[in-house]
């Protein structure tokens, strides 16, 4: 008989409860507006740039960053810094160069703007298989941390854990599609945002307000005194706290979670109006993440050290029953159990978002461009998308449960992020913005990102079978587990020599159109598409290309 | 209304799928609309904001990654009385971050999109 509960907690249990039935009654309500192929991915459109802001934020901010970030700069002080201020940095590139020109160019998916002016099947074959790897691997790490989470926060094991997040996610998504998924999103945003700034006025508080107070008090707490406010305690080399900001900060531009959500806003102005509220929104909640992560050390008792665990994940759960009044205390006990709800919504919102983006890559890129060659009926398209969504989150609780504990979510999480900034971002970058750029070239590029990010992770000190602290990566000191500083140059190599070296020409008509639809928005997907309406013949034939 | 773009490129084996080219305005000649000065003065006045603007964003966030990674002494003083230097600093990725997007989005309101509603009124207007 398997044990699916050892000392059931029982009001974070009922806190959470709340939250799930909020989420699935809006579900509910959104099941009964979505039919259409462009409801199912990308909300039919209706969702507003502020609304998206708040989604974006609900999308991006895992509960890594809300736990896992702030046990690491509870742990490590201020070298923890480093890979939060990557990832907010990272929102720059998007705005700069593809919020409004996904908005303007793309339908439901990445391989969208790419086979624009690519051609179609290689195109959407090797950028879906970009997708998925982000998506799979990322999905994974989430459930792991879910799995582990819900077990310290809640008593649920971990098994039945992994299981329960898996049922919601593909509740949300299969019967709610993209407009339960944004909601969802928005929800727990509005409540990561809220408990953030409850904990942030709290901590601050107790230091009468002087920051001063709060990082001399970590300081005389932390073990290495001092140390705490200098760096060198989390990464004591430089090379691989570069390398790993790096990835944040490219990375994000190739997330495809994070870029379908471009497609849910009516047009451009939405769609970079939405940047300029998530930045607002994670801006803000990082900053009170690092007041929270030192708070946590400041504050803690020696008991609430040790129960914060070696990873540091559960500091702020201990920080909150400490502020609350502590142990045994109706106050600390309340105010755990909401922090704790907070962050299980948390996991949902984000494992929501990343299967929504893989049915996509399944169903609108693979089946029906790929395999039905655009035969099929928006109906199957919509029926294989939530088929899709079934198999991928099936695919990754099976993971999830199969490697346990045994895997390491921030090796997972860096290697999701090393593939989305060196497999997906330099082949959509380049196919907006390089005139030369072709099908030959986003191959090339895709596949060498993915197999020198493949084998640089394989080759680090954490995954090298037998590599332990001492014999390390047989690359030695070069041996990263976010090898993005080598892997990014790699990508953009290999899309040059592919485009370069093949003696396919570049399609330059197709260029023209996707470089003045993406600038001017002309001939963007509508806001409302009537529905029902028959096709029309395709307008304009062009003659193969030659292939390369 | 109803105008679904398509997203095939047109390669034969992408013909007949219900992503092929649909656009109301068919016979669009891009070629000739990104050589309208009208398209032309919309990407200069972009990329005028664009070059500077990624220019600063790299050399202060990737400065700031470098500065983290290697200069430990510097990173590790404390200023104001006791406020670690690195805090600051990883504040001012935060203010980078509003200033540049702030910054983008205020000009986009105020000149890109006027622009790129003059380059396709100018290419025939929306098709919609």
């Amino acid at each position: 008989m398997i044990v699916f509960a050892a000392d059931l907690k029982v009001l974070p249990l009922a806190v959470f409860a709340v939250v799930l039935a909020i989420t699935l009654a809006v579900t509910f309500w959104a099941a009964k507006r979505t039919s259409s192929a462009t409801d199912f991915y990308a909300a039919g459109r209706g969702i507003t740039g502020f609304q998206n802001g708040w989604a974006i934020a609900g999308d991006y901010m895992s509960a890594s960053s809300f736990l896992g970030f702030a046990g690491l700069i509870f742990l490590f002080g201020v070298d923890a810094f480093v890979g939060l201020m990557a990832a907010i940095v990272a929102f720059i590139p998007v705005l700069f160069f593809l919020a409004e020109r996904m908005r303007n160019s793309g339908k439901y998916t990445l391989a969208d703007v790419l086979s624009f002016r690519l051609r179609e099947r290689p195109a959407r074959l090797v950028t879906a298989a970009g997708t998925l790897s982000v998506v799979l691997i990322y999905l994974v790490a989430q459930m792991v941390g879910a799995g582990a989470l819900i077990q310290a926060l809640t008593g649920i094991t971990f098994t039945p854990a992994v299981i329960g997040v898996g049922i919601f996610m593909l509740a949300y998504v299969i019967f709610g599609g993209m407009l339960a998924t944004t909601w969802v999103q928005i929800i727990k945003a509005t409540l990561l945002m809220a408990a953030g700034t409850v904990l942030t006025l709290f901590v601050l508080a107790k230091v009468g307000f002087n920051p001063v107070e709060l990082f001399s008090r970590a300081a005389e707490h932390h073990p290495k005194g001092d140390a705490y406010l200098k760096p060198g305690l989390q990464f004591d080399t430089g090379l691989p706290l570069l390398s790993f900001g790096i990835a944040f900060i490219f990375g994000t531009a190739g997330l495809p979670h994070i870029l379908m959500r471009f497609f849910t806003v009516p047009n451009a102005k939405a769609a970079r109006g939405s940047v300029g509220w998530a930045v607002f929104l994670i801006g803000t909640f990082y900053l009170m993440v690092m007041i929270v992560g030192v708070g946590a050390r400041a504050l803690l008792s020696s008991s609430g050290v040790k129960a914060a665990g070696p990873t540091g994940n559960l500091a702020i759960p201990e920080l909150a029953l400490n502020l609350g009044g502590g142990q045994g205390s109706a106050g600390g006990d309340i105010f755990l159990a909401i922090i704790s709800a907070v962050a299980l919504a948390t996991i949902l919102a984000v494992v929501a978002g990343l299967v929504i983006s893989a049915s996509g890559a399944v169903a609108h890129d693979l089946w029906s461009n790929v395999i039905r060659k655009g035969r099929d009926s928006e109906k199957e398209e919509v029926w294989v998308a939530k088929l899709a969504a079934v198999g991928i989150g099936v695919l990754a609780i099976v993971l999830a449960i199969a490697g346990g504990a045994g895997f390491n979510i921030s090796v997972l999480v860096g290697m999701a992020f090393t593939f989305a900034s060196s497999v997906n971002f330099p082949a959509l970058l380049l196919a907006l913005w390089w005139r030369r750029f072709n099908t030959m070239g986003a191959v090339v590029g895709m596949l060498s990102g993915l197999i020198a990010s493949t084998v640089l992770i394989v080759m680090s000190a954490p995954v090298w079978p037998g590599a332990d602290s001492d014999t390390g990566s047989p690359l030695g000191s070069l041996g990263l587990a976010n090898p993005a500083i080598f892997c990014i140059p790699i990508g953009f190599l290999g899309c040059f020599l592919g485009t370069v070296l093949s003696s396919e020409k570049g399609n330059d008509r197709e260029y023209h159109e996707l470089y003045v639809r993406s600038e001017t928005g002309l001939g963007a997907e509508a806001a409302d598409p009537v529905r029902g309406q028959p096709k029309q013949p395709a307008a304009q034939q062009r003659a193969p290309e030659p292939v390369a | 209304m109803g105008n679904q773009g398509r997203v095939v490129s047109g390669t034969a084996e992408g013909e007949g799928g219900r992503f092929r080219r649909e656009d109301a305005a068919p016979g669009r000649d891009w070629q000739a609309i990104e050589g309208s000065p009208e398209f032309q003065q919309l990407v200069r006045a972009r990329r005028s904001f664009l070059v500077p603007a990624t220019i600063v964003f790299l050399v202060v966030g990737i400065g700031y990654l470098l500065l983290a990674a290697f200069d430990h002494g510097l990173m590790g003083k404390q200023v104001f009385g006791g406020i670690p230097f690195a805090f600051l600093a990883a504040v001012s990725q935060i203010l980078l971050t509003w200033i540049l997007c702030g910054a983008y989005l205020r000009k986009a309101d105020s000149t890109f999109e006027r622009l790129e509603q003059r380059a396709a009124e100018a290419a025939g207007g929306h098709d919609r």
